[in-house]
């Protein structure tokens, strides 16, 4: 199960459920303070962590987010032009071009996740409804 | 796994998210795709295109709205708010998961 929350913090606290939060940055102080944040949430809450470093161009992007996210297991997406064209046409990355470098990279990291042995289940989603 | 994606509106959390789904499901294993975002465009990043996804996003107005039931129950629910998307990933736009008890999964 993968849950792709609402932008910001609050909801990572709610998310306490998680094995794993991945905690999406770019190199800019406002995403970086909201995935500091989200990381402590998630640590308080018991979860594994690891960071995102998005739009990467060079190596002071992800120095920058490293230094301010502290010691956690660090994955890097380097820019990509394709990613803001599937935006703009309204597809999935996955499909307009699969071998780009962002795609590539965050390929790279579902394999891992998927070979890490945690069995990707359906899970099962909160009995109680929403009100 | 139950694996939770954070980060600031337009850090890239979508296309992560959506990305990883279809990996992970290309590999054979079952995946259920929740979009807790304010602005649901996972099905975007999924592959389902933006008419699909726009269908889910008023499925959940219509819900807050009350003009149609919740489904607690997973089966309802993607019945109800969800959608095949490409490798068999199963997409769900959940509803203001500020109320759900326990959260989250």
């Amino acid at each position: 199960m993968i849950c792709d929350l609402e932008a910001g913090v609050g909801s990572v606290v709610r998310a306490g459920q998680a094995d794993l939060v991945l905690a999406v940055a770019e190199p800019s102080v406002k995403s970086i303070d909201v995935a500091k944040r989200a990381i402590a949430s998630a640590t308080h809450n018991g979860a594994d962590v690891l960071i995102v470093a998005n739009r990467i161009r060079e190596d002071a992007d992800v120095e920058k987010i490293r230094e301010a996210l502290g010691d956690h297991e660090l994955v890097t997406i380097p820019d990509d032009p394709a990613i803001s064209r599937a935006d703009q046409e309204g597809r999935a990355p996955i499909d307009v071009d699969p071998d780009s470098p962002g795609v590539r990279a965050i390929t790279a990291l579902a394999e891992r996740l998927a070979a890490n042995g945690h069995p990707v289940t359906d899970g099962h989603l909160a009995t109680g409804a929403p009100s | 796994m139950k694996i939770a994606v954070a980060g600031k509106g337009g850090a890239g959390k979508t296309t992560v998210s959506g990305t990883i789904a279809r990996v992970l499901a290309r590999s054979g294993r079952p995946v259920l795709a929740l979009d807790a975002d304010s602005n649901p465009m996972l099905g975007i990043s999924l592959g389902i295109g933006p008419e699909e996804t726009e269908r889910l996003e008023d499925m959940r107005r219509a819900l807050d709205e009350g003009e149609v039931e919740h489904q607690p129950e997973m089966e309802g629910l993607v019945e109800t708010f969800g959608t095949e998307a490409p490798d068999g990933v199963r997409l769900v736009v959940v509803s203001r998961i500020d109320n759900v008890d326990p959260p989250c999964p």
